[in-house]
């Protein structure tokens, strides 16, 4: 019997896919946060909606809400033989207390299509600060723009290990898409409703809790079938993860540096010999084919947002001929220059 | 959430620009009906419209 063969044969008897670690079982980007594009910190962060880790995505209306990376000290991470460098934590402060609010994050997994139809499975590791909460974990199949209208299926999960790492899990019926019209940008969701109001709580279809209280999660994890199998992110590896996340968000700086840091290192330029006070433009090429065309913010090298560099910082510029796999940065600005230098972020997030 | 405004500038040629819009955080956004950004621009337009307004 071949390896396949037997591979086979142990999912239909387990009911799951083989532990433990097979590229694409995991239907959520970055369930480990090892990819950090944004490069938030231990201090973290205090807006309102959008991307902390890649692909980890909150939204939060009032009361108080601090998303941080948190590191793992080595030998720590709640995984036997998987050490994790780094985990989420969002310390959330009267969310919930109004009918109308919540926290939720979210993961948007392209595609309405993925599991519909199918009995799914969502795990995760998860410990709070103080006492054993309600959250819930709901799904919605999102028809996209132009499509049918989408629904929410929710449970509540009571944080039962309290204060240490405890791996739970969801399983979900995703409805069939038969007779459904699926529009521009759909997507399957997975919420996690960390708090949340009485109507919050309605529409998600959980009954989350709204006291204050700092929640960790890491080793997000959604696959088809009825059984948590063990973890592995998307891709199996580092750099395949990181190319997944840049699908939706990538950026002209390393890795570790913060977009709009001061600096000139890989920033895309250009040296064009003879002064001129023309347009000067060059070609930006993305690392990945990314999922639609995105949003291009420009820095220059002092770090500035909305301009670029060209014998000196500050000045005019823009992206045009903006497509999936690159776009043009240019600089209309009339001072006789040599060279035109372009820090850049790219974002196609769902 | 983040409230923006947004501009459509004019080319080199002294048109309307049709391929991006500006966001007041100074970001390009692709007229492109699968980009968020330019749904979310989308939804801050009356809806009886459905082109980008010069100047909004």
């Amino acid at each position: 019997m071949s390896r396949a063969q037997l591979t086979s044969t142990v999912e239909q008897s387990s009911g799951g896919v083989v532990a433990p670690f097979l590229a694409g079982k995991n239907k959520i980007i970055n369930g480990d946060c090892a990819i950090n594009q944004r490069n938030i910190t231990s201090t973290g962060v205090t807006y309102g909606f959008g991307y902390t880790l890649d692909q980890w995505q909150h939204y939060w209306t009032s009361g108080t809400a601090t998303i941080s990376a948190q590191p793992f000290t080595a030998g720590t991470a709640p995984v036997a033989g998987y050490e994790a460098k780094q985990f989420y934590r969002a310390a959330l402060t009267g969310i919930g207390t109004t009918t109308n609010d919540s926290f939720a994050l979210q993961f948007n997994v392209e595609g309405v299509r993925t599991l519909a139809n199918q009995t799914a499975t969502v795990s995760f590791w998860c410990k709070t600060a103080s006492g054993t909460p309600n959250i819930g974990v709901s799904i919605n199949q999102n028809f996209g723009s132009g499509g049918s209208s989408g629904t929410f299926t929710g449970k509540t999960v009571t944080l039962s290990g309290g204060t240490s790492w405890t791996r739970y899990s969801v399983t979900f019926a995703i409805p069939s898409i038969s007779g459904q019209t699926i529009g521009t940008s759909d997507m399957l969701t997975v919420y996690f409703v960390l708090q949340a109001g009485a109507a919050r709580n309605a529409i998600f279809g959980t009954s989350a809790s709204n006291s204050a209280n700092t929640f960790d999660l890491w080793g997000v994890q959604l696959e088809a079938g009825s059984v948590a199998t063990p973890f592995t992110t998307a891709s199996n590896t580092l750099q395949g993860e990181l190319a997944l996340c840049q699908r939706y968000f990538c950026k002209s700086y390393d890795l570790s540096v913060v977009p709009g840091t001061a600096t000139y290192i890989n920033s895309w330029a250009m040296d064009y010999g003879t002064a001129s006070t023309s347009k000067l433009s060059l070609h930006c090429t993305f690392p990945v084919v990314m999922r639609t065309a995105p949003t291009v913010l420009t820095y220059d090298e002092a770090g500035t947002s909305g301009v670029v560099s060209r014998n000196g910082n500050g000045k005019t510029g823009a992206a045009n001929a903006i497509g999936s796999s690159g776009c043009t940065l240019y600089s209309s600005d009339t001072t006789s220059s040599t060279w035109l230098s372009v820090q850049w972020t790219a974002t196609a997030e769902l | 959430m983040n409230e923006y405004t947004y501009t459509i500038p004019n080319d080199s040629e002294g048109q309307p620009r049709t391929d991006a819009i500006l966001r007041s955080d100074g970001a390009w956004v692709p007229t492109n009906p699968a980009n968020s950004d330019y749904q979310a621009y989308l939804a801050t337009l009356p809806s009886n419209s459905s082109t980008p307004q010069a100047g909004a």
